[in-house]
């Protein structure tokens, strides 16, 4: 049982597959992608902001559209 | 979501304000409303718009009370439901969800608001996508949240590999009253991995200042990339989580079980979370030290508003003091609590006398009122206000620091404490934070709120800048000589360059 056990693990069933290499993306349109999300998060807290009607999200702006508002 | 597996369709939305399910709150006031957005058939990505609500039900209105029984006593609980459905609103779960909320008309404003957000949000990425392809898309994703990873590990690699500690403390739990809540962190930096242990805080508390592990998470991550290069500010992403471990033992005030209450917990102790944080960074990293903002100031009322007949909760914080100050820096002035990190601020006055019977008649920065430093902390504030409306109740719930200062750092002075009265005949009635108190019509709120700590010796603050202090009524001329070591003319304010000398050098 025990070799059983230790000759599996020196030859695993599968081989783990090599993670496909990423295409390369130019640094222009990593840029646009990252800040065109970045602009629809201050979209969305623009739009929460002028029409939510209770003070702590209008005035306050004690809220979070998009997760990382607080930060960006 | 994995009860939604297989059941996630273009169109719908779900909501969630469950601390105890969803991963994305700390307490019931704050509801998240979730799209799931696809793109030509496939699930591409999940938006998420979060606001802190009106009203939750619960005892009190408002959500900011103390003493609930458990975490029901505190409002409803929603886990994740759909509340669109392929398009279509599921009105009769919002109608079970408004029957069980106060301002039932307004927070339907809000939900709608915040879906709308989602919507819009699904729209414009359908456009992106439609501009650049699934592919190259999800390529930039990806690259962005390596290359955050990979800038949060150089800036980690910075910090000089080490131990370092921090602690904070509310001043009480609401329930048990005047015993300290203490949260305490141990920050391990080895290499480019960072540890934030908060083994040693309190235990879970029977007070509502308990923080679920997502909150903790989220607060202590927060603090520590105020310490990286802030030409890294507007990237960070998933990535800046990979590096970065927070352990927080089940059972403790900063990973509570369920049942507990978690009602103060985005102040008491998400704040403390982050002063620890912080406050142990600084020892790292001290040209990047950050002190204490103002201790939160949120007190909230409900009565009825005479002029229109209606019940009203006035859910401010219009009253916090202001920002700490950070190495080379003073704090900011008019923010709210330390851990909105400046996206929340004060409101305006004119929008609060028109919706709330409360009329301002008081609201200017106070001398002396904030840690005094190299960089001293932003201006505390006296706010008055005199109640027009009915006989009520009010929470003190998300105010602290009457008791427990905020820190300063590498010899700046800590924040002053605070002070809450209710002027009733002209007698000044003193409010603890975490309580639920009687207000009278007539009665004057009172808000002394403390501004942020202060960084670095006051002694080594340039004289000029204490001189334009002085002239703003930010700083007394008493302090300018006794902790400024400034020696200004009582009449013009000049500098008394050989004085002020003469003083910095007697220490």
């Amino acid at each position: 049982m025990r070799k059983a056990m230790k000759a599996k693990a020196k030859k695993p069933a599968t081989k783990a597959k090599r993670p496909a290499a990423r295409k390369p993306i130019d640094a222009t349109t990593v840029a646009t992608v990252w800040h065109t999300m970045q602009t629809i998060c201050k979209e969305m807290r623009h739009l929460v902001d002028r029409t939510a009607q209770n003070y702590l999200i209008g005035q306050l702006h004690d809220r979070a559209p998009s997760s990382p508002s607080r930060i960006w | 979501m994995k009860n939604f597996a297989g059941n996630i369709h273009p169109g719908d939305v779900f909501l969630t304000n469950d601390p105890y399910h969803g991963g994305h709150n700390c307490h019931l006031p704050d509801w998240g409303f979730f799209r799931p957005i696809f793109y030509k058939g496939e699930l591409l990505f999940f938006t998420l718009c979060r606001g802190h609500q009106q009203d939750t039900g619960g005892s009190f209105p408002g959500g900011y009370f103390p003493n609930g029984y458990d975490i029901h006593a505190e409002g409803i609980c929603i886990p994740p439901i759909k509340v669109w459905d392929r398009g279509r609103e599921r009105t009769d779960v919002i109608e079970l969800i408004l029957n069980n909320v106060r301002w039932p008309d307004g927070v339907r404003i809000d939900l709608n608001a915040m879906i709308g957000a989602t919507t819009m949000c699904e729209k414009r990425l359908g456009a992106l996508l439609d501009a650049y392809g699934k592919d190259t898309v999800l390529a930039c994703v990806n690259e962005m949240i390596d290359r955050t990873e990979r800038a949060v590990r150089a800036e980690i690699r910075k910090i000089p590999d080490g131990v370092y500690t921090g602690q904070s403390a509310t001043d009480d739990d609401g329930t048990v009253l005047d015993e300290q809540v203490w949260v305490k962190v141990k920050i391990t930096v080895k290499g480019e991995k960072m540890t934030l242990d908060f083994t040693g805080s309190d235990g879970q508390r029977k007070g509502f200042v308990n923080s679920v592990y997502a909150a903790t998470y989220g607060n202590a991550i927060a603090a520590a990339i105020l310490y990286f290069d802030p030409a890294i500010a507007d990237y960070h992403n998933q990535g800046t989580m990979r590096p970065i471990e927070v352990v927080a033992p089940l059972g403790s005030v900063v990973n509570c079980q369920y049942p507990a209450t978690t009602g103060a917990s985005p102040v008491n102790v998400g704040i403390q979370v982050m002063e620890s944080v912080c406050e142990a960074l600084a020892k790292a990293l001290p040209e990047r030290a950050i002190a204490s903002w103002g201790k939160h100031r949120g007190d909230y009322v409900f009565a009825v508003d005479p002029r229109t007949g209606e019940r009203y909760v006035r859910t401010t914080f219009d009253y916090d003091g202001s920002g700490g100050a950070v190495w080379g820096y003073d704090g900011y002035q008019g923010v709210s609590t330390m851990t909105a990190m400046g996206a929340a601020n004060r409101g305006n006055v004119e929008e609060m006398e028109i919706r709330l019977p409360w009329r301002m008649t008081r609201y200017e920065f106070l001398p002396d009122f904030s840690g005094a430093g190299r960089w001293r902390g932003g201006p505390g504030i006296h706010w008055e206000a005199v109640n027009e409306g009915s006989a009520g109740q009010m929470a003190t719930g998300s105010t602290d620091g009457d008791v427990v200062q905020g820190y300063g750092a590498l010899g700046g002075h800590p924040s002053p404490v605070s002070r809450t009265y209710l002027r009733r005949q002209g007698e000044d009635l003193l409010i603890k934070p975490h309580r639920l108190v009687k207000v009278e019509e007539r009665d004057v709120l009172v808000k002394h709120s403390s501004g942020g700590g202060g960084v670095g010796d006051p002694a080594q603050r340039d004289p000029q800048l204490v001189k334009e202090d002085v002239e703003n009524e930010l700083v007394s001329l008493e302090t300018a000589r006794a902790v400024y070591k400034v020696a200004l003319d009582p009449v013009t304010l000049a500098i008394d360059r050989a004085a002020t000398q003469a003083l910095r050098a007697k220490r």
